[in-house]
């Protein structure tokens, strides 16, 4: 596969979603380029914005297998995993089997996450990490490609358990799905009240996304540019000799090394839609927001005065030089 | 790294270089020109001067040395050009990323597609469109520039009350005001002894000591104008010179006014004698006057060979001719007097005039600069004022001494005033005539005058002192009352004649 080859088969795939989910293009976007890059991703938005319906077509249009699992406080870790059964064979013997739970999907979306206990968090977020379950000291494989998708509603806050931050940063970037504006909302109403279901069609494969997320990692980024990235990520730390004048005064701790990789993977993915071999500026800046936005802590402070964390990453991105003479002086 | 692509980075490299080069200069021009305006806005401070021309070129120098400079110190790296030439043209990073691509031994699989495209990239790329050598627009030059000019136009010369600079202003005014003053006795003497040169030099030194009254002419004006008066002044005085050597020749005792007017009342003497002999004694005297005459070796040759002729008419009985002689030699006497006149005046003004752009090259007016001189310390040799070789006194070695505090060339001019602050009240007193009276024994008084301060009075002088002034009346007179042209010379001859009488 080269890069005109994998912008193709992204328009084929993006057009495909188009039929189906109306508006949202930029959070369509971002969820393949999550994919591609090998992430998952956390959406954030009110019910009925069309989140598990993005998901299922996504699903249906790569020709993955898809689960879903309702969070709820009394969902337990094997009831995501699975378990070991006792059944009895043909003979009248009785042994344990492993009874898969519905994470051994391709793609699985975790609907409202943070209504379940930290305990069955964790156990979904293991299987993020290592692409594996291990259930009674066994380890079981997830087929590939892997892809968890999580939603949380961010009013509804009574009984529920947030994520903490070392599980929040698993999740290579985290969306907010917005309400659909005026024509959209028309739009998915002449989709969804007619008699005609749009159905979308499968247009990739599990080798295609595997062929693609490969292509990813064959992005080349120039010097300069991963430099880039890590200043943005050490700008976003309160007290370096980078941080941006909203930083220190908002934030607690700043974006992890995850933080930096999610945005160069995610930079690479960009490179390749847009049709190029390498890595821009402008794809970075583009990867900063949803990839660093879970990942900046707040202080009192800032928590108290309601301040926006993509404010505070749009003033790293202002106050960031893209490109720093002295620490190039070394190349030709 | 490919050829193509090499020398398309090395291009933009020059370009941004110059680029950079030119931007520097631009902050430079504005720089000097702002530093220019400064020091134009601190002469109304500080006693300096700053011409807009002067700032003008420094700042066309900084700029070229900018550009030039700046042209070899701020050439970017390849790298950083070719980040550069990404980012004007639009190429999303290619060329760095092609670049930093190319000095990797290990490429990864999408490094020779970047390449590819890099080198596609750089064929068609227009280095002079993207990268225009031109002058980005800045207004600051500009404005800064215009208000240079208008500076030089509107403000200059103005000075701040209480400062350095004011105090300059008023040393330059004061010495105007004194120029002209000794232009107008200048002017005045010239017209009494006809001194055409004389008059000249006096009504230049006017109109220049007038041009410096102006309370705007700065320093460097008023020194360039009496400068400029300096030379004329000069040329003015070697002219005389050489006339008065040609009449002369080398007899250095006519040097002098004095042996002139000597000489002229001798010769006068001698016209009125051949003019009313009678008899054979008074006629050998003219004789021996004129064989005195044309044996003096003091006299020029013209006038010894002119006493010889008239000696030789005599002898020939022909008395007409001697007179005629005798008046011949008399008007060749008038014109050297004149002469003589015409370079003293002459130097009395380049003198003046020489005092006064020293005063004004050290910025201290007046008086209070000779003052200090006086008090630097005997030994030091100077130049004498008007009038002091006639009264100064001269010590051996040359050493002239300064006139005394109150002679100066007009009433009140005097340094005294100036060293006294205003006067007391003492001094201002009426004289009159103090009788101390004593206890004394019965029947007896004692009376002792004692002498207190000066009286105020009007000063007289003799005629003989101030006849030059009445001759000076008379002409202001005859311009005055306007006299018919025809009558004029007769009206004067009178009152010289008058005058002469008078001596």
């Amino acid at each position: 596969m080269d890069p005109q080859s994998f912008q193709a088969a992204y328009r084929r795939i993006r057009e495909e979603i188009g039929k189906v989910i109306v508006g949202h293009e930029e959070i369509v976007d971002q969820v393949l380029v999550a994919i591609f890059a090998g992430g998952h991703v956390l959406l954030e938005g009110v019910p009925g914005v069309g989140k598990t319906l993005l998901v299922k077509t996504l699903a249906r249009v790569l020709d993955l297998r898809f689960s879903r699992i309702q969070f709820t406080p009394d969902l337990m870790p094997a009831d995501i995993v699975g378990t070991n059964v006792l059944v009895a064979d043909e003979d009248g013997r009785r042994h344990f089997t492993f009874q898969r739970g519905p994470i051994f999907s391709q793609i699985v979306l975790a609907d409202e996450i943070n209504r379940a206990t930290p305990k069955t968090q964790s156990a979904l977020l293991e299987a993020m990490q290592e692409y594996a379950v291990t259930v009674f000291g066994v380890r079981y494989p997830l087929e590939l490609p892997f892809f968890v998708l999580a939603t949380q509603n961010p009013i509804e806050m009574e009984g529920t358990y947030p994520l903490p931050e070392a599980q929040l940063d698993r999740f290579l970037f985290k969306l907010r799905v917005p309400h659909p504006d005026v024509t959209a909302l028309v739009e998915i109403l002449d989709r969804t009240t007619g008699s005609l279901l749009p159905e979308p069609e499968p247009v990739s494969s599990a080798a295609t996304v595997q062929a693609m997320q490969a292509l990813v990692r064959e992005v080349v980024v120039a010097p300069h540019l991963r430099t880039y990235v890590a200043r943005l990520v050490q700008a976003t730390h309160p007290g370096g000799p980078h941080s941006a004048p909203l930083v220190s005064k908002y934030v607690r701790y700043g974006a992890s090394p995850r933080g930096a990789q999610a945005i160069l993977l995610g930079a690479k993915v960009r490179a390749l839609v847009e049709g190029r071999g390498h890595v821009a500026a402008e794809d970075i800046r583009a990867m900063v927001p949803p990839a660093l936005r879970h990942r900046v802590l707040l202080n009192f402070e800032g928590e108290a005065k309601g301040i926006d964390p993509d404010e505070i990453l749009a003033d790293v991105v202002a106050h960031t030089p893209e490109f720093a003479p002295k620490e190039v002086a070394s190349h030709p | 790294m490919s050829p193509e692509l090499a020398r398309t980075i090395r291009w933009a490299r020059g370009r941004i270089a110059w680029q950079r080069a030119m931007h520097a200069a631009s902050w430079a021009a504005t720089g000097v020109l702002a530093c220019g305006l400064g020091a134009q806005l601190l002469t109304t401070i500080l006693p300096f001067e700053v011409r807009a021309a002067w700032i003008y070129v420094t700042s066309g120098v900084a700029t070229l040395l900018t550009l030039l400079a700046g042209r070899v110190l701020l050439r970017p790296g390849l790298y950083e050009a070719a980040h550069a030439l990404d980012r004007t043209c639009g190429l999303h990073d290619l060329l760095c990323t092609a670049l930093a691509l190319s000095t990797e031994p290990v490429r990864p699989r999408l490094g020779e597609f970047v390449l590819i495209q890099a080198v596609r990239c750089a064929r068609g790329l227009d280095i002079r469109h993207a990268l225009p050598l031109r002058w980005r627009p800045d207004h600051r030059p500009v404005v800064l520039a215009v208000l240079v000019l208008l500076w030089e136009i509107v403000f200059s010369g103005t000075t701040l009350p209480m400062t350095p600079a004011r105090r300059v202003a008023e040393t330059i005014r004061t010495e105007g005001k004194r120029l002209e003053q000794v232009a107008t006795q200048a002017h005045r003497r010239a017209r009494f002894t006809r001194a055409i040169r004389a008059l000249e030099a006096a009504e230049a030194t006017q109109e220049v000591a007038q041009s410096l009254q102006d309370t705007r002419t700065t320093r460097s004006v008023a020194l360039a104008r009496l400068g400029g008066l300096q030379e004329r002044l000069e040329r003015a005085h070697k002219a005389v010179q050489e006339a008065l050597r040609a009449r002369l020749g080398s007899t250095p005792e006519l040097g002098s006014a004095e042996a002139v007017e000597e000489s002229l009342r001798r010769w006068r003497a001698l016209e009125r004698g051949l003019g009313g002999v009678r008899t054979e004694r008074e006629l050998e005297r003219l004789r021996e006057a004129l064989r005195a005459l044309g044996a003096h070796p003091g006299s020029p040759p013209a006038l010894q060979e002119a006493a010889r002729q008239a000696l030789r008419a005599l002898a020939r009985g022909d008395r007409r001719t001697a007179r005629e002689t005798v008046s011949h030699a008399l008007k060749d006497l008038e014109a050297i007097k004149r002469l003589l006149a015409e370079e003293e005046g002459v130097r009395q003004v380049g003198h003046e005039v020489e005092r006064a752009r020293q005063r004004i090259a050290r910025g201290t007016p007046g008086q209070a600069m000779e003052d200090r001189e006086a008090a630097a310390g005997a030994g030091r040799i100077r130049m004498s004022s008007p009038g002091e070789r006639s009264r100064g006194e001269e010590r051996p070695g040359g050493v002239v001494l300064s006139e005394g505090p109150d002679e100066g060339l007009e009433a009140g001019t005097g340094a005294a005033r100036m060293k006294l602050g205003p006067p007391t009240d003492r001094l201002r007193t009426e004289h009159r005539r103090e009788v101390l009276r004593g206890a004394l024994p019965e029947d007896q008084v004692v009376t002792a005058e004692i002498r207190g301060p000066g009286i105020r009075s009007t000063p007289r002088s003799t005629a003989r002192a101030v006849s030059p002034l009445v001759v000076r009346q008379v002409d202001d007179a005859l311009a005055r009352q306007r006299v018919p042209a025809a009558y004029r010379e007769i009206v004067r001859r009178y009152f010289l004649e008058l005058a002469r009488r008078r001596e």
